[in-house]
């Protein structure tokens, strides 16, 4: 699906917003930036709800909003969780997910059964908004929007009330169905483990102002990204080779190296997406043979990000970016800096759920 | 005691006008009340100060109009002569016609209060469920404002019940057509029947009471 946002939205209070996106959706674009930065803003000039606003919203091809008339919010095929669940007080839990039964726009539905499966919502059908906690309320406004038809889901923070034990069960599913349907989502995050396990693409908010969309790996791995603190790690795409049952191994393809990645996924589709941490990953300036870390993957160094405590180097891998968590005494000693040839000792991977099929 | 069947009479003219009047209040008053409680047009203020006009003009100036109106040569009048092959004035109908612009405010205005509380954060979340707006107005809107209708509803027909200056212009006194209770008492009096009159504005005054104190323990009710 394409977007295409372009104009600037002013309000009273003095907040601009200026955008100035042609993006290809495809899978979880995520919208990342600091509070105050427009992601909402964004979100909602997208859903239709600032009318007012001088904007052109374009999607593939289709003129939403700029020429008149504007299409009105509900006419246009997106499905929008916010931050605040917004139930509908006066209905219990079942009436407000088929509240949208009626609603007749184009776009992909959901099964009742399997959201609230998934959701686990059927102890809660009964219930009216007030007597369910805040995470409830959230679970059931995220199944409102799975219910009605929509070709673009727009998520404004949408598990910030759950616990991260459902935010591990729900992230993926929300990944899953956004592959299975081809409805892309624009999920608005403020934490980076969940953009970096979710997102396909990533778009940057600052200062009201998003232009820029990157891959996930090339955001991932760029050092400007902000908050990457502990939780700094590569995105990479790598192409599936070879499954060995004797070991139980996949076999995976990064720039010149193979990787190998527990379990069968030669089902997972031709690009694999792995998230590697980068406290998991060490350097090495001559080839180590023979150890027990079976993932060493030739790269070169493209820069060193002097952090104070530690330094993180970025490492090419073919079309492929690597980060390391180095000790800055271990910059000096092995004299890493750009260009350098390195072995990178990766200790552990995680396949994304919901990669590419 | 056809002194009594004759209240009898005047009380059912009175229930019944005040139950039209109600009912086409009912339907007409909540989709004005929305627009009033959320329009952006220039027209909101002279409109809502339309509707309000009952409020403080006195209703005998509101009747003299009518009275005007609905005369064989006034506008609504010839209308209904074309339409129905009668004129308005002193007939049930016109006295409902009467009765709804009297009663307007009573029903619109506590209902625009009502309405202009919704939270916009759930008809968004209609909208984006891609539920039109007058489904949204429907399923959303008036289910949430469940007790201000019902409260504007019964201060419609209470003030119907009570309504004078307006009767006595357009209604004239005709028994079983337009002959209501607030009329009949004013009959008694004139002719000195103070026992007729007791009966009259105490049944009068008690479900007043009766009706006001039910609806405002009603609306307490969480």
């Amino acid at each position: 699906m394409r977007l295409k946002v372009n104009g600037e939205l002013v309000r009273d209070t003095g907040f601009r917003l200026r955008a100035d996106l042609d993006v290809d959706l495809d899978g979880v674009a995520a919208l990342v930036g600091v509070s105050g930065s427009g992601k909402s803003t964004l979100l909602r000039v997208v859903a239709g709800f600032e009318p007012d606003a001088v904007v052109t919203v374009e999607v593939d091809g289709d003129t939403w909003q700029g020429a008149s008339p504007t299409l009105a919010a509900h006419r246009r095929p997106v499905g929008t969780v916010f931050q605040e669940a917004r139930l509908f007080p006066h209905l219990d839990a079942r009436s407000n997910l088929t509240f949208a039964a009626h609603a007749r726009r184009p776009g992909v539905r959901l099964g009742f059964d399997e959201v609230v499966d998934f959701l686990d919502l059927a102890p809660l059908l009964g219930q009216y908004p007030r007597e369910l906690s805040g995470g409830q309320r959230q679970r059931v406004a995220l199944g409102r929007t799975l219910l009605s038809p929509a070709k673009l889901w727009l998520f404004d923070e949408p598990m910030s009330a759950l616990d991260s034990a459902s935010r591990r069960e729900i992230a993926p599913y929300l990944a899953r169905l956004c592959r299975r349907h081809d409805v892309p989502i624009i999920y608005v995050s403020h934490t980076l483990a969940e953009v970096l396990t979710m997102a396909d693409q990533v778009m940057v908010a600052v200062d009201g102002e998003v232009s820029r969309v990157d891959s996930v790996g090339e955001f991932s791995t760029s050092f400007t990204t902000p908050s990457l603190g502990d939780e700094a790690g590569a995105v990479v795409s790598c192409r599936f080779k070879a499954y060995d049952p004797r070991y139980r191994l996949s076999e995976l393809v990064l720039g010149t190296s193979s990787l190998y990645v527990r379990g069968d996924l030669s089902a997972a589709g031709p690009r694999i997406l792995l998230h590697i941490p980068a406290r998991d990953v060490s350097l090495a300036t001559t080839p180590i043979d023979r150890m027990s870390i079976l993932n060493r993957v030739d790269g070169i160094v493209d820069a060193i990000d002097d952090q104070g405590d530690s330094a993180l180097a970025r490492v090419r891998c073919g079309d492929q970016f690597l980060l390391a968590r180095v000790t800055r005494r271990s910059v000096d000693e092995l004299a890493l800096a750009a260009g350098i040839g390195v072995q990178a000792l990766i200790k552990s991977v995680a396949v994304r759920t919901g990669a590419p099929s | 005691m056809a002194a009594t069947a004759d209240i009898v009479q005047a009380a059912w003219v009175t229930g019944l006008l005040a139950a039209t009047t109600t009912a086409i209040l009912l339907l007409a008053s909540p989709p004005l009340s929305w627009w009033i409680a959320r329009t952006r047009s220039k027209w909101r203020a002279p409109v809502e100060a339309l509707v309000a006009l009952p409020l403080v003009l006195p209703p005998t100036v509101l009747g003299f109009y009518l009275l005007l109106a609905m005369a064989p040569s006034g506008p609504l009048g010839a209308i209904a002569e074309a339409l129905a092959g009668a004129p308005l004035a002193f007939t049930f109908t016109g006295l409902v016609i009467g009765s709804i612009i009297y009663s307007l405010p009573f029903v619109t205005g506590p209902l625009a209060s009502a309405f202009r509380t919704t939270d916009g954060h759930l008809l968004e979340a209609a909208a984006s469920l891609g539920v039109a707006p007058a489904t949204r107005f429907l399923r959303l809107v008036l289910p949430m404002h469940k007790k201000a209708l019902v409260a504007a509803g019964v201060l419609g027909f209470a003030h119907t019940v009570g309504e004078f200056g307006i009767v006595l212009m357009i209604g004239g006194n005709i028994p079983g057509e337009t002959r209501v209770l607030s009329i009949a008492l004013f009959d008694r009096v004139e002719m000195l029947d103070y026992v007729g009159a007791h009966v009259i504005a105490a049944s009068l005054l008690v479900f007043s009471l009766v009706v006001l104190t039910f609806t405002y323990r009603w609306l307490r009710v969480p």
